[in-house]
């Protein structure tokens, strides 16, 4: 049992852009992407200069660095990591395997990514404000970076969602 | 006792900038540019604006962060009341009440952390309680010793190592940021702290060093032997220079293993004061 206060989101999201504490969360990742976040954490891509900062506990958190495609056995844990956030939470998916599964997105043992756990935080009254998705297998480095700025929104997205319909015959 | 609380409210005002000055040094020695300089009250103001999470029953940790961030307020203004007439004529209730209030700031972490009502916060408390049990014993002594003024100027100066190595410890600097050091182990006092709380906790962890690094520029200029308005002036224009070098020591020291780094200063603070003692002993 917690008792929460009120927050203007839109007051702490401004906030956020300039000082942003990151916690990674692995829901059961294959590691590849946990090794390329704690290499774009190294001071080699020095992501103090935009104010992001590693904290060891999800309280202290403004976003979540998230891999994995969520296995069953995590799904308890993820879930009681992400509702220990204060509000506002955004969350920085990273990976194929975090953002759709991956090659593992239709086995019994995991969720399918962070699009099936989004529906069970929604079910358990646990609001997420900001989703941003970084592809790759792993993802790159740069990359994280860049995805965590679009999350911050401190620059333009440069790709569009195109929808390809094949010509039949 | 005017100018004494304008040099406080100052250094309270310019203690998160002298720690965004520090992250930046840091990353210059590092060859990397950092965050900007007001980092650390952006990080704060972020801190502020957030939800605050508090467990049923954690009534009682919100008061103690508070008392813990006045407490290191008081025992700040207690210095610079000090440095307006120097640190070898402190009267012996200015010297208590500070000494008291150093210890009163480490038992309220500590209460802090064991009133979270989670294991890995208690676990942060006893390495707190360890530190305070190295560091405080040997702050106070060599403390009470300059503030009385007594003793030449040999024994004055082995007094001052111990307390500059003693308040350094108090800072929470690497290697002695065990209680809270965040990331590499996933337990401190501050773990349960959410938005402004965290923030509370944030600006007594700034304070700390504020504290440390006046001690040390107190005990300094108390060498030069100045008094009044050019003595507080004095400590006000250091207090960033001893900042500095807590710095860069801190950079080169990097990280080291919670039972090595303690008994490394056991072994430091006890040649030191045997040769305190030798030289009292001695007359030299």
């Amino acid at each position: 049992m917690l008792e929460v206060s009120s927050v203007n989101i839109a007051k702490a999201l401004r906030a956020i852009k300039k000082s942003v504490w990151v916690y990674h969360l692995n829901s059961g990742s294959c590691n590849a992407c946990d090794i390329e976040v704690l290499d774009a954490l190294t001071p080699y891509f020095d992501v103090e200069r935009f104010g992001i900062k590693l904290v060891g506990s999800p309280r202290h958190a403004d976003v979540i660095l998230f891999t994995g495609p969520v296995t069953r056995e995590s799904l308890p844990k993820v879930v009681k990591t992400i509702k220990a956030m204060p509000r506002p939470r955004l969350i920085l998916v990273l990976g194929s395997c975090g953002i759709g599964g991956g090659i593992w997105w239709d086995t019994y043992s995991t969720l399918g990514g962070f699009k099936k756990l989004e529906e069970i935080l929604r079910e358990n009254g646990v609001e997420v404000d900001r989703v941003v998705y970084v592809p790759g297998c792993p993802v790159r480095p740069e990359a994280i970076i860049y995805g965590m700025l679009l999350l911050l929104g401190l620059v333009e997205q440069k790709s569009k969602r195109v929808e390809v319909v094949a010509s039949e015959g | 006792m005017l100018y004494s609380v304008a040099a406080a409210v100052l250094s309270l005002a310019l203690a998160p900038v002298y720690d965004g000055l520090e992250r930046k040094i840091r990353a210059a020695i590092h060859t990397r540019i950092g965050p900007p300089i007001l980092q650390t009250w952006y990080d704060i103001l972020k801190l502020f604006t957030k939800e605050i999470v508090v467990p049923v029953g954690g009534a009682w940790y919100t008061l103690v962060t508070a008392l813990e961030l006045l407490a290191l307020i008081a025992s700040s203004a207690i210095l610079y009341h000090i440095s307006s007439y120097g640190l070898g004529h402190a009267t012996l209730l200015e010297s208590v009440a500070f000494i008291v209030l150093t210890s009163v700031v480490a038992t309220l972490a500590i209460v802090r952390a064991v009133s979270q009502n989670n294991v890995f916060s208690v676990v942060g408390g006893f390495r707190e309680f360890s530190l305070m049990l190295s560091a405080e014993p040997f702050l106070a002594v060599s403390f009470l010793l300059l503030a009385s003024g007594a003793g030449s100027l040999a024994s004055k100066s082995i007094a001052t190592a111990v307390l500059a190595v003693s308040s350094y410890v108090i800072s929470g600097r690497v290697p002695y940021d065990i209680a809270e050091a965040e990331p590499e182990l996933a337990s401190g006092v501050n773990i349960e702290l959410a938005g402004p709380l965290l923030g509370l906790a944030t600006i007594s962890s700034v304070l700390k060093k504020l504290v440390s690094a006046t001690l040390t520029a107190l005990a300094l200029i108390s060498f030069v032997g100045l008094s009044g308005l050019s003595s507080l002036t004095a400590v006000v224009i250091a207090t960033p220079v001893v900042w500095l070098v807590h710095t860069v020591v801190s950079t080169i020291l990097g990280r080291s293993r919670v039972d090595l780094a303690i008994r490394f200063l056991y072994v430091l603070l006890f040649f030191l004061s045997s040769a305190l003692v030798l030289s009292f002993g001695l007359g030299l």
